[in-house]
């Protein structure tokens, strides 16, 4: 009970920094007592606010869903609430998860909480879409914060808020209640202070096996649980993709970069330089096939049954498109229009398809090379994070350069962990690594991220 | 060639800053373990950096079809598929960006590929019991909407196309690259949802 209050009483000492969209002080006291009754010791959990819940509003960060209040809570949400999870608050994010920078949602920016802040007009940047989730932990809120991860959307914001940021196997946690952005695409995801803790949530939240609620949830097999696991780095074999260092990454994420290598050589593992020819176009296929995906899930929002309504009310048409227009913001809109130009017959073949093909080439490459090694290690991002400042200054088009190191998880639905390295060496702010595993080896990668942790 | 300059000038500037582009040094004591040489991931850059140095070009950009201009029909067209207004001229020129990034994908030879929809291909689709499931209580089924007639939801005359009116300057959107004037979009001011369903 003790944990539970004095995170409420941080998460308010923090708000200027716009964590959460809605505070649920009192849901997060009534789970704890309910935990405490069942014997269980209650822990302070933050849900991006992505993920329906029954009891406060889902927004997404737009004002499309202001007011809206769904009718049940996320499998995942209910599953760590069942094992002691007690809800402070549902975080602030980029809306409807479209973003590295968390920034320009509805309810205002996420501020990054690992500097003191020089000035109220910019700010260090906490990453994104899952921003405030990650700030939430970083800060010592809460000891587990959900995320959601389409395209690096936790691994990001882990690797700018110096944290772990784990993106399981596509399907090993239920999308049941996530709103949905990339079907294809999109993992829950965890953010924590540990690769252990990190590890010890998954299981947590799958310990009841798939969920039948979503179709496509996948068992994490008993079996690769216990013979995946790692105790020594000796003989681990490590592949280094050379095009993870492409000309927009910085001396600041390479030295670390390399440095961990050389740890890693240094207690056995084999490391070997290797190449994913198809990584260059990696970002163009994402971008074709979440905009397509993205063009019809915002479809939904037509503002008859939920949603802003408009005042507009001479027809149905108008009234949706004023609607939408109203209440979207210019990064949605956007991606709505890019989605629905791929999506025209005349286009479709020529694009959407087109990425699908070049999504399995990129898949055939990556699985092809984890019969060759154990772990990838890449950066996380192109270097630490950014100030609002900078990426108004640059349309915002940094964003693109760091989802580089990220998607390619996401497109093949392997797992993929960032964790902290160090810290840059002009403003001291962190820099994290990403090992990608093979699908379904999520313990194995914990493992590796957990002993590398403790000898750096 | 002028828009080729700037990105070669972008990627100067930043390579000033940060180290990026740039040959890598690794920290005092340790040694080289990965590529120290940047390698080229961005296609336009790439060619132009090439054809600039006179080497072999490797990726031909006259390979990459031409951008169609963007005509008012085009933009009345998405408007209607979308149901959403484009707001600016620059907003009309953000979806020739996303379609320029796209036409990459013109390079990649993929005859006798699959496309790939999903992670798990050959995963079984798990059909639900047809059992009648408990119904939502009507009052939650209406909580959310903001207009209510009983137990309709309400919706203005339907039947009525979308208006979408000729409004911007198709000469400034087609040459957005040399004439457009990029406005940032600004982060608002940080609030708590107000929260009043419960």
């Amino acid at each position: 009970m003790q944990r539970i209050e004095s995170a409420i009483e941080k998460a308010v000492k923090f708000r200027r920094h716009g964590i959460f969209i809605s505070e649920t002080f009192d849901l997060a006291r009534t789970q704890a007592r309910e935990a405490i009754q069942k014997g269980i010791t209650p822990f302070p959990v933050a849900v991006k606010d992505c993920f329906l819940t029954n009891t406060a509003n889902t927004t997404c960060a737009s004002q499309m869903l202001e007011n809206y209040c769904a009718p049940v809570n996320a499998t995942i949400v209910e599953r760590i609430v069942a094992n002691g999870g007690c809800i402070i608050g549902k975080t602030n994010l980029d809306e409807f998860c479209m973003g590295t920078s968390s920034a320009l949602g509805h309810f205002g920016p996420v501020k990054s909480a690992v500097k003191e802040e020089d000035s109220p007009d910019d700010w260090i940047i906490p990453g994104g879409s899952s921003g405030g989730s990650a700030v939430a932990v970083q800060a010592g809120i809460v000891d587990l914060a959900l995320g959601s991860d389409t395209g690096g959307s936790t691994r990001n914001p882990a690797a700018f808020n110096g944290i772990y940021g784990l993106k399981p196997t596509y399907g090993v946690l239920s999308r049941y209640g996530l709103i949905p952005l990339v079907n294809s695409l999109d993992s829950p995801s965890i953010l924590a202070t540990s690769a252990e803790k990190c590890w010890k949530y998954l299981e947590i939240m799958t310990s009841k096996g798939i969920d039948a609620a979503d179709s496509t949830s996948v068992t994490l097999p008993e079996e690769s649980k216990e013979s995946s696991r790692i105790s020594s780095l000796k003989g681990l074999k490590v592949g280094i993709p050379i095009e993870y260092h492409n000309e927009c990454l910085s001396e600041d994420a390479w030295r670390h970069w390399n440095r961990i290598v050389g740890i890693l050589k240094r207690e056995g593992a084999i490391v070997r330089v290797i190449s994913l020819p198809t990584t260059k176009y990696s970002l163009a296929c994402y971008s074709v096939i979440a905009a397509a995906d993205v063009a019809s899930n915002m479809a939904r929002y037509d503002s008859v049954a939920y949603g802003h309504r408009s005042e507009k009310n001479e027809s149905t048409y108008e009234m949706y498109a004023t609607s939408r227009s109203e209440s979207l913001n210019t990064v949605v809109r956007r991606r709505i229009f890019a989605g629905n130009y791929f999506l025209m017959k005349q286009y479709r073949k020529l694009y959407l398809d087109k990425a699908l093909k070049v999504r399995r080439l990129i898949t055939d490459e990556m699985l092809a090379a984890f019969n060759e090694v154990d772990i990838l290690v890449t950066p996380t991002a192109t270097g630490p994070a950014p100030k609002y400042s900078q990426l108004r200054d640059t349309l915002f088009s940094k964003e693109d350069d760091d989802d580089y190191f990220t998607q390619a998880a996401n497109l093949v639905g392997i797992p993929a962990i960032s964790i902290p390295v160090g810290r840059s060496d002009e403003d001291g702010l962190p820099i994290g690594v990403q090992l990608m595993a093979n699908r379904l080896n999520d313990r194995a990668l914990c493992d590796v991220a957990q002993i590398l942790s403790g000898i750096i | 060639m002028n828009r080729f300059f700037k990105i070669v000038l972008t990627s100067t500037r930043r390579a000033s800053t940060n180290g990026s582009g740039k040959r890598k040094t690794p920290f005092e004591g340790d040694k080289v373990h990965i590529p120290d040489e940047p390698y080229n991931s961005k296609v336009r850059f790439f060619i132009c950096f090439k054809k600039k140095l006179k080497h072999g070009i490797q990726i031909d950009e006259s390979l990459l079809s031409e951008m169609p201009p963007i005509d008012a029909k085009l933009i009345s067209h998405l408007e209607r598929l979308s149901l959403v207004r484009f707001d600016s001229e620059q907003a009309v020129a953000n979806l020739r960006n996303s379609i320029r990034m796209a036409k990459r994908l013109e390079l990649v030879d993929v005859e006798d590929v699959e496309p790939m929809h999903t992670v798990w291909e050959s995963q079984e689709c798990p059909t639900f019991d047809d059992v009648e499931e408990e119904p939502l209580p009507i009052d939650k089924v209406f909580r959310n909407a903001a207009v209510r007639f009983d137990d309709f939801f309400v919706t203005p005359p339907g039947n009525v196309p979308l208006e979408s009116n000729e409004r911007f300057d198709l000469n400034v959107i087609n040459k957005w690259d040399t004439i457009g004037k990029p406005v940032a979009p600004e982060a608002k001011t940080i609030r708590l949802a107000e929260g009043r369903r419960k």
